[in-house]
């Protein structure tokens, strides 16, 4: 396996994320994976930030603990990062004079060739990719194509000033540069988590969406805005997170597909609007971006403390679904999934991402396009034998649902409790009834969710257990304990809720330990699986709004599990 | 022609007996005839509050939605299926209280939806407490000393900020009223029409009290006219104007006018040309 990990660390402004974006798509042209995960501030100029980003010819979805690279952009920023480089890693700096440092004169190249210092950028992707070793055409050609975009001069200029630090790097530091071939394969898709949710949105038939811009989610409304000419859907800025799930509840009454998207603070705005849905019974889909909390938390960081939020939010008791992609092929599947469901059932579907899925660069194959399977959960008007009901009851909880307009059938919705028809009721015998109706649901909702069981799971030492976007690292993990002799297999949930345990996991008579794996500092889905029996041994949680490293979760659980 | 009777249903009302909002019900089912929609045609909407029960007493497709959150439900109803004649039914505290933020905006966004505030100036289904439009020094059993926050003036508020289609009805005049949302229907944008509704059991006033100050526009006015119109919803004397009191031609949300409820499934060569721009 070949891998090559990089920081490029400077300041906010200094056009960092873009550095990354092209040096990611440039690898996935050479044919390799790549993961680029973002670590920023919430400002907009100065500070600190980094991008980090792993080339390798297998797939990749989690960060190391070290790097080969490092790139500072930023004299100040450089001490900072230092410790993150391997001890014979290679640290480009601009105008260093310590011996430590392969210095290059970023802004001197981008003023000399390409007269203008906003080429710096330009001159510290050649420099890069000098060292990565790919030929310099890729570059080119990915600048060529962001780039022409603005003027056909900047994108020529932009080439020019990496080719000249890309030819000037190899010249000067030929030990540090270490060629490596474009592996000829099919090309591959770089994409944000935030991005394969909206291309999931599109083609989960989705024709309406609402929201108001919050990290880590902004993402979605921003692509599915970019591209609504193509696809017809109607995006639309609210006002605030209350106006955004009303519009998404509306647009669902008149007969679309409709979809929110937000972070922890904007959720605990729609909450009274997710308890709406769930009264209507009307089909919705919320994405909920996690970031660290409470209130304004770390507002670009990453945690996974929103599940028992999820599970719990809105007064009342309704079913839900609630899904917690691990990468942008899950994401693009479970938000199909998503609507699928929530039309299927009429209930409200949570989409659980975090700020590492969803701003993350990550590499994608194929998403298999081919073979979505979009029903239409209407019923026929001319279906409807005698009056319409709305809420009728009926054996499955399940009631005919028809769109306002399309025929003389009228449709009577009410957040109060409401008969059969949907007006107001006080009845009691028909609150009971109607409480049963939407809970009859659930039983059928648990049979929809799926969870992977590796085979040889009796024959393990450790089990690690993680949700979400932790798979990446977790899968890393186990890979590298295996290896060190502690047989090591995962179970990753990425459907969450209705909880689907697995009867291997309450086997009391288990050989193997079961590990959890958390962004949280409560460990919030292990204590899910224990209230359903399940006895953990052990948790590995962090709370600092950092991502697990591959490294940190083996040394815990070779020094306890280590055969010493 | 259709019938009132048309719009009836058996739904019984939780409204007092000889309630105003009778009045209003009955003057918005003669709209419906003058208008000659349909049952199906309609999407009358609310909030919470004694107004929003309205909807359940007409024969339409209804959306009874949370408190003060009607007009994003309704906006995107509309946006969704522009054939639909979409109403929003709601009260003071509802729409100037709770959802008056969906209000400033929905100013802006200019969605093609009318809205009938029933401004009785008085909380009435949580028993009386005061309302973003009581009376200055008006004492409630929760403001036992008198409100101390101004009212607010919702007509200066619209036409202060360019909403579309502003004006004030009466409760005891339903002919007049009627005339108004015929008016606010046809006219294409946000219809902000706010009716007073002297409360029976809670109101400050009942409706001879009004009846003696209450005067119509009259068709010299010209509603074209924003600082006239400001001027004439700031009166502040003896004498309440009804009628429509600005109008102003603006560009509709959304911009576009397809029924994405009918429209074909996304295509799957869309879907592959936008992923083909990954690579």
């Amino acid at each position: 396996m070949y891998k090559k990990s990089i920081i490029i660390c400077g300041q906010a402004g200094q056009g960092i994320q873009t550095v990354c974006f092209i040096l990611a798509k440039a690898i996935a042209r050479s044919g390799y994976y790549v993961f680029a995960w973002q670590d920023f501030q919430s400002r907009i100029r100065g500070g600190e930030s980094s991008s980090r980003l792993i080339l390798s010819d297998e797939p990749v979805r989690s960060l190391p603990g070290e790097y080969d690279i490092l790139a500072s952009l930023n004299k100040t920023n450089t001490e900072m990062y230092l410790p993150l480089l391997k001890k014979d890693g290679i640290a480009l700096a601009e105008n260093e004079t310590d011996k430590k440092f392969l210095s290059i004169p970023f802004q001197k190249f981008a003023m000399d060739i390409g007269e203008n210092k906003i080429y710096t950028n330009a001159a510290a992707i050649g420099s890069i990719w000098g060292i990565v070793g790919l030929p310099i055409e890729k570059i080119e050609e990915v600048l060529k194509n962001e780039f022409t975009k603005k003027s056909e001069n900047v994108a020529n200029k932009n080439i020019a000033v990496a080719k000249y630090s890309y030819d000037w790097v190899q010249k000067n530091c030929s030990s540090c540069v270490q060629k490596i071939k474009i592996i000829n394969d099919k090309p591959k898709m770089v994409m944000t988590g935030n991005e394969a949710i909206s291309l999931g949105a599109i083609a989960a038939d989705c024709r309406f969406m609402a929201a108001y811009p919050m990290t880590p989610s902004t993402g979605i409304i921003t692509y599915l805005s970019e591209t609504a000419h193509e696809t017809g859907i109607l995006t639309e800025q609210a006002e605030d997170e209350i106006a955004s799930i009303n519009m998404a509840i509306g647009a669902s009454y008149a007969g679309v597909r409709s979809f929110t998207a937000t972070s922890g603070g904007g959720f605990s705005l729609m909450v009274e609007g997710l308890a709406l849905a769930a009264m209507t019974e009307t089909p919705l889909v919320v994405v909920l971006g996690q970031r660290p909390g409470p209130a304004t938390g770390l507002p670009t960081r990453t945690e996974q403390a929103e599940l028992n939020f999820a599970l719990n939010a809105a007064h009342g008791e309704f079913p839900r679904f609630i899904f917690a992609p691990s990468n942008p092929v899950e994401a693009f599947n479970l938000i199909i999934k998503a609507f699928e469901l929530s039309q299927k059932y009429r209930v409200p579907a949570i989409v659980l991402t975090d700020q590492y899925l969803a701003d993350s660069y990550w590499t994608v194959d194929d998403f298999d396009v081919n073979n979505i399977k979009i029903n239409d959960y209407f019923t026929k008007p001319e279906e409807i034998k005698g009056e319409f009901k709305k809420y009728a009851l009926t054996d499955d909880g399940i009631s005919p649902r028809l769109k306002p307009g399309e025929s003389e059938h009228l449709v009577v919705d009410d957040s109060d409790e409401h008969d059969q028809y949907g007006h107001i009721t006080e009845s009691s015998i028909i609150r009971k009834l109607m409480v049963e109706k939407r809970w009859k649901k659930y039983c059928l909702m648990v049979d929809e969710m799926r969870v992977i069981v590796p085979n040889d799971i009796n024959e393990s030492d450790v089990v690690l257990v993680s949700w979400g976007s932790n798979y990446g690292v977790t899968l890393k993990s186990a890979e590298i304990l295996t290896s060190k002799g502690i047989k090591t297999v995962i179970i990753n949930y990425s459907e969450i809720w209705p909880l689907k345990v697995p009867a291997v996991l309450l086997n009391r008579g288990r050989k193997f330990k079961i590990i959890v794996i958390e962004n949280n500092f409560n460990g919030q889905f292990a204590n899910l699986l224990e209230k359903e029996g399940v006895k953990i041994d052990n948790k590995i949680l962090k709370y600092n709004g950092m991502p697990f490293t591959e490294d940190e979760i083996t040394i815990l659980i070779s020094e306890k599990y280590g055969k010493r | 022609m259709g019938n009132a009777e048309d719009f009836k249903n058996n739904v019984s009302s939780a409204w007092c007996p000889g309630c105003s909002n009778f009045g209003i019900l009955s003057a918005l089912r003669n709209t419906f005839v003058k208008l000659n929609l349909r049952q199906q045609d309609i999407v009358i909407t609310s909030g919470i509050g004694q107004a929003a029960k309205l909807p359940h007493y007409l024969n339409c497709n209804v959306f009874n939605g949370l408190h003060g959150r009607i007009l994003p439900v309704a906006t995107a109803i509309k946006a969704v299926n522009p054939k639909l004649t979409v109403i929003s039914v709601s009260g003071d505290g509802d729409i100037y209280g709770e959802g008056g933020n969906h209000l400033l905006h929905a100013f802006r966004r200019n969605p093609d939806i009318t809205v009938l505030v029933h401004n009785n100036g008085v909380y009435a289904l949580t028993k009386g407490q005061a309302s973003p439009t009581t009376e200055l020094g008006v004492k409630t059993k929760l403001q036992f000393d008198g409100v101390k926050e101004e009212p607010m003036n919702p007509l200066v508020l619209a036409i202060a900020m360019n909403c579309s289609f502003v004006a004030r009805g009466f409760a005891g005049d339903l002919d007049f009223l009627s005339d108004i949302i015929v008016a606010g229907i046809i006219h294409r944008g946000f219809a902000l029409i706010d009716i007073i509704q002297p409360c029976l059991t809670f109101g400050v006033h009942q409706v001879p009290w009004y009846k003696d100050k209450i005067y119509r526009l009259t068709k010299d006015y010209n509603p074209n006219d924003k600082e006239a119109a400001l001027k004439k919803a700031a009166e502040d004397g003896d004498k309440i104007a009804t009628g429509i009191f600005y109008v102003n031609n603006k560009p509709t949300f959304p911009d576009i006018t397809v029924n994405l409820a009918q429209k074909p499934v996304i295509e799957k060569d869309v879907l592959k040309k936008l992923l083909k721009t990954f690579e």
